[in-house]
């Protein structure tokens, strides 16, 4: 699994990092703004406090999923997994492209909507963080941004967590989730670099995290229909 | 006195200094200064956030090493995992390095910085040595990830790290916010006043206002200043000082307080104090006081911290050497570490001044000032409360019970006759309103009352310590008011209906006030004021007994008004006919009787008595808080509040042990555990955040409120301010004198 889904995970984060334009450049900017005199380690603690956030959240994905195979059996469990998480990973890709997949989908999708509400509280708590980070003044200061930022709800992210659950390691789920966003540092770094220019020009890909988002879903399900034939055919 | 620059609390003893930008600033404890380097300076509450996120980003990142350890734990469980190639391995190695780095560089440089500044200063403490234990882990794993095996403890060194801090803030933070709230409670003065300045009014700070500038007040603000009314009236909320609820009325001339709230009036003040100088100011000063004052509980826990750091340093050093001798210098370290984070007594360092605190605040919350910690251990050993009489169980007002009026003998009318009792009533106000004396005043409070119009009155003269003279308008003759002496002085004949020896020998035998009025040569009625006991004063005996308290009255009076004392509050022991010496000497001979005394007077004629009992305390303070003899002080002058003082430091002093317990005990237990390498370090570092965390829970929990019986006012004529109906109060002049 690990080369074919790392990848994938990084291409996401390329592809989604249009979307992250919207959002995220502002701290990278802020960043950049805040560190006069080391531009490098500022951006460089920055990145890695985003990257750790991404880690943590697919170590723990990881590790539940992980948890989760004591229970089922390891080959179904695995499986069963990579098929809900296809299945999610699908619908989130559709809906970032402005479908909605059927009406009874949308019960779903208010639940979800739920979950967000639920969020809210936790991300009041992380844009109080924000507002007091923002420039951040030292190296401490960018790293902690940085975690925040990584800290954020993201349709992005919430796309390769179902995977990392998937992978049904903590180690496995932590590394997919380091490449996703390892995929998020070119367009980040470079509007650190470029500045604002960039932003209009990244946005009329708009469509393209989306698309990435949808493409990571589809392959994520067929590879787990093909492992799971395999399996049935191995049965008899 | 110094405060210390993160806590801001008094500092007791030695102050350890930092530089910081240059200049030395006081720190209570290490753990400030741990905390201050480590998450910056306090700022104005809510506004940064920063300090909290340097915890949190370390928290996180600990916790990610965590997470990366126990997936590897896992995997290796499970066997199932092994899908981690050496170069994802690599990969999460050099991630754990990167991020347990980043943590000690953040939350462990401030506390390796501060235990060495405190090691230099010669003192020891089991936090340089954990934090020894901390480094120690972290550099076995770096030497581990570059070698490429061993084992590495990132995970233990970092969490370590992030607790020990998270105590250290947790208990800084208690007490910062301790202090702060016993500081809220009386920093009631607004920051701002409005001064008339050569006829213009400005807005300035109250600081900057001198005694004598006049100052405005409006209606629903709070008075900037002490000082006298000099234009308008209104009412006055004073219930912070007095302890009154019913609001005060002040007319020009009258002393309103700093503090205090103006209800409706549109003021013009006179500043006579201002800042400390002001009453309100004096009672924050008092409480600020009180609460540097170490109280004897805290000597037990210095002595354990005493006895517990050589242990835990032996126990330490013998499971290294033991472990590391049997197994390996690692499995010695980690042995060792968790020994002296079982055995650190962090939160031994707050537990009694929290609760204390906590105590004396919700003390001055229900209007009661401790006037420190020793006096709070005192009150919880009470078992015999003494009371002053006067003024004490009495409101000290004198109330009018009886008129009789004499009946003109042999049918002779009289001028003025038929007199009434309401004629003479307004008679007897009219020149009583005239004089401050408190029996004259208790007159004319009866007649404003009872409706009774005062008339004007000539040639007015009042004889010090026997009576007033004066000349109703259109009356010929001067009309006498005064003593039975007076009447004699007077050449006025008293007649036998009005002698004491009949009407009046009950009331003489109660220890009442005679008073007598008469003109023409002959003595016309005998007005019998009394002493009002305190319509709570029955509840507070009642409850003292309850808590299984011995109650003695000590009063002056005769024996007469003892007799009626004891009837009416049920109180046993009444001792009568006492001088202040003698009260000195009673409460000696209790306290040479093993008994442990407390005194309730009213604070000025009982001084000394106040300062021979084990605790004094004194009422109705609010507004003169000088009251250096007392132990305690009451705000208003409800007895109640005696035996809910009492309450109140038994309740401190079970706080204060149950702090301890938990600050102590439970570490005491688990050093066996902990030595015999059944407990995790990071279980031990939880074991001791936890067990700070109960201490300022403990400390900070919700108070049993106030028991609110209601005011049972049976057998009393109401409260003061309330004056009785004329009918209840005073028998007809056709019923008494027949």
């Amino acid at each position: 699994m690990i080369p074919m889904e790392l990848g994938l995970a990084f291409l996401m984060g390329l592809g989604g990092s249009v979307h992250c334009l919207g959002m995220c450049s502002g701290f990278a900017l802020a960043v950049a703004r805040g560190s006069a005199r080391r531009p490098v380690l500022h951006q460089a603690l920055y990145s890695s406090g985003r990257l750790s956030a991404y880690m943590f959240l697919g170590l723990l994905a990881g590790t539940l999923g992980q948890s989760l195979q004591v229970v089922i059996p390891l080959q179904s469990a695995q499986t069963s997994l990579a098929i809900v998480a296809g299945i999610i990973i699908t619908v989130l890709g559709l809906r970032m492209l402005g479908l909605r997949p059927e009406a009874r989908w949308q019960a779903v999708s208010h639940r979800l909507g739920s979950i967000n509400g639920g969020l809210r509280a936790a991300v009041g708590l992380l844009s109080s963080a924000i507002r007091s980070l923002t420039p951040p003044a030292s190296p401490t200061q960018a790293l902690s941004l940085g975690l925040v930022n990584g800290l954020l709800p993201c349709p992005v992210v919430y796309a390769v967590l179902p995977m990392a659950l998937a992978t049904g390691s903590g180690l496995r789920g932590g590394l997919l989730m380091l490449a996703l966003g390892a995929g998020t540092l070119p367009m980040m770094l470079g509007v650190a670099i470029a500045g604002r220019t960039l932003i209009p020009r990244a946005q009329r890909l708009a469509r393209l995290p989306g698309l990435t988002v949808l493409i990571f879903g589809l392959v994520t399900l067929g590879r787990a229909f093909l492992s799971w034939g395999t399996a049935v055919h191995t049965m008899f | 006195m110094n405060s210390c620059t993160y806590c801001a609390l008094p500092i007791q003893g030695r102050p350890r200094l930092i530089k910081i930008a240059g200049q030395d600033a006081p720190f209570c404890c290490w753990g400030c200064v741990v905390v201050y380097q480590a998450l910056g300076s306090r700022g104005e509450r809510g506004q940064s956030t920063v300090p909290l996120l340097k915890l949190g980003t370390g928290l996180l990142f600990a916790m990610v090493v965590m997470v990366i350890s126990w997936s590897r734990y896992l995997d290796q469980l499970l066997g199932g995992g092994g899908g981690v190639g050496p170069a994802e391995a690599f990969l999460y190695r050099s991630y754990l390095f990167f991020a347990a780095s980043a943590v000690m560089l953040i939350l462990g440089l401030p506390i390796a910085a501060a235990s060495w500044k405190s090691l230099r200063r010669g003192s020891v403490g089991l936090d340089s040595l954990i934090v020894l234990g901390i480094f120690a882990a972290y550099g076995r794993s770096l030497v581990s990830t570059f070698s490429g095996h061993g084992e590495v403890f990132y995970d233990t060194a970092t969490m370590i790290l992030v607790l020990v801090t998270l105590g250290h803030y947790l208990e800084s933070e208690a007490k910062a916010r301790a202090s702060a709230a016993l500081r809220a409670l009386f920093d009631l003065t607004p920051r701002q006043a409005i001064v008339i300045r050569e006829g213009q009014e400005q807005r300035v700070d109250v600081a900057s206002v001198a005694v004598g500038e006049t100052v405005r007040v409006r209606p629903g603000e709070a008075f900037p200043v002490d000082g006298q009314v000099l234009e308008g009236e209104g009412s006055a909320g004073e219930a912070v000082l007095t302890g009154e609820s019913a609001p005060a009325f002040k007319r020009p001339g009258d002393r309103v307080f700093a503090g205090t709230q103006d209800l409706d009036g549109a003021f013009l003040v006179i500043t006579r104090g201002v800042g400390d100088q002001t009453a309100v100011g004096r009672l924050a000063k008092f409480l600020d006081e009180a609460r540097q004052a170490k109280a004897p509980m805290a000597r037990i826990a210095d002595r354990v911290a005493a006895v517990i750091l050589p242990l835990a340093i032996t126990i330490a050093l013998a499971c290294f050497v033991f472990w590391g001798w049997r197994v390996s210098p690692d499995r010695g370290l980690m042995v060792a570490l968790a020994v002296l984070l079982i055995t650190c007594p962090c939160a031994l360092g707050i537990a009694t001044p929290l609760a204390l605190w906590s105590g004396l605040g919700e003390a001055a919350r229900r209007g009661i000032l401790i006037r420190s910690g020793e006096a709070l251990e005192t009150l919880t050993k009470v078992n015999h409360v003494y009371f002053d009489k006067t003024g004490t169980l009495t409101t000290g007002d004198l109330t009018l019970s009886s008129v009789t009026v004499c009946q003109e003998p042999d049918g002779q009318q009289s001028q003025r006759a038929p007199s009434g009792d309401d004629e003479l009533i307004s008679i007897a106000a009219s020149l009583a309103c005239l004089s401050k004396h408190p029996v004259a005043e208790a007159i004319v409070r009866f007649a404003a009352g009872s409706k009774i119009a005062v008339r004007p009155v000539q040639e007015f003269r009042s004889w010090a310590g026997l009576g007033l003279q004066g000349r109703l308008e259109g009356q010929d003759s001067p009309v006498y008011l005064g003593s039975r002496l007076f009447m004699e002085r007077a050449g006025l004949l008293i007649d036998a209906a009005l002698r004491e020896d009949r009407g009046g020998a009950e009331a003489v035998g109660h220890g009442k006030t005679m008073l007598y009025a008469g003109w023409d040569g002959r003595a016309r009625a005998l007005f019998v004021l009394r002493e009002e006991v305190r319509p709570e004063a029955a509840q507070a005996i009642s409850r003292l007994k309850r808590m299984g308290i011995a109650v003695s009255v000590l009063t002056g009076d005769g024996q007469p008004a003892a007799e009626a004392l004891k009837a009416q509050l049920g109180i046993d022991d009444v001792r009568w006919g006492l001088m202040p010496e003698d009260k000195v000497r009673l409460l000696q001979q209790a306290k040479e009787g093993g008994r442990v005394a407390a005194m309730v007077g009213d604070g000025v004629n009982d001084a000394p008595a106040l300062a021979t009992a084990a605790v004094g305390i004194a009422m109705g303070c609010g507004t003169d808080i000088a009251r250096e003899a007392a132990g305690a002080n009451l705000l208003g002058s409800d007895l109640r509040h005696v035996p809910e003082l009492i309450a109140l430091a038994r309740q401190t002093r079970r706080l204060i042990a149950g702090n301890l317990f938990w600050a102590i005990f439970y570490n005491v237990v688990a050093i066996p555990f902990a030595a015999s390498g059944l407990l995790a370090p990071v279980i031990s570092a939880l074991a001791m955040v936890s067990s700070s965390l109960f201490v300022v829970g403990n400390s900070f929990r919700k108070w049993a409120p106030e028991p609110a019986t209601p005011l049972t006012t049976a057998g009393n004529s109401g409260e003061r301010g309330n004056r009785p109906p004329m009918q209840a109060a005073v028998p007809r002049a056709s019923e008494q004198a027949a």
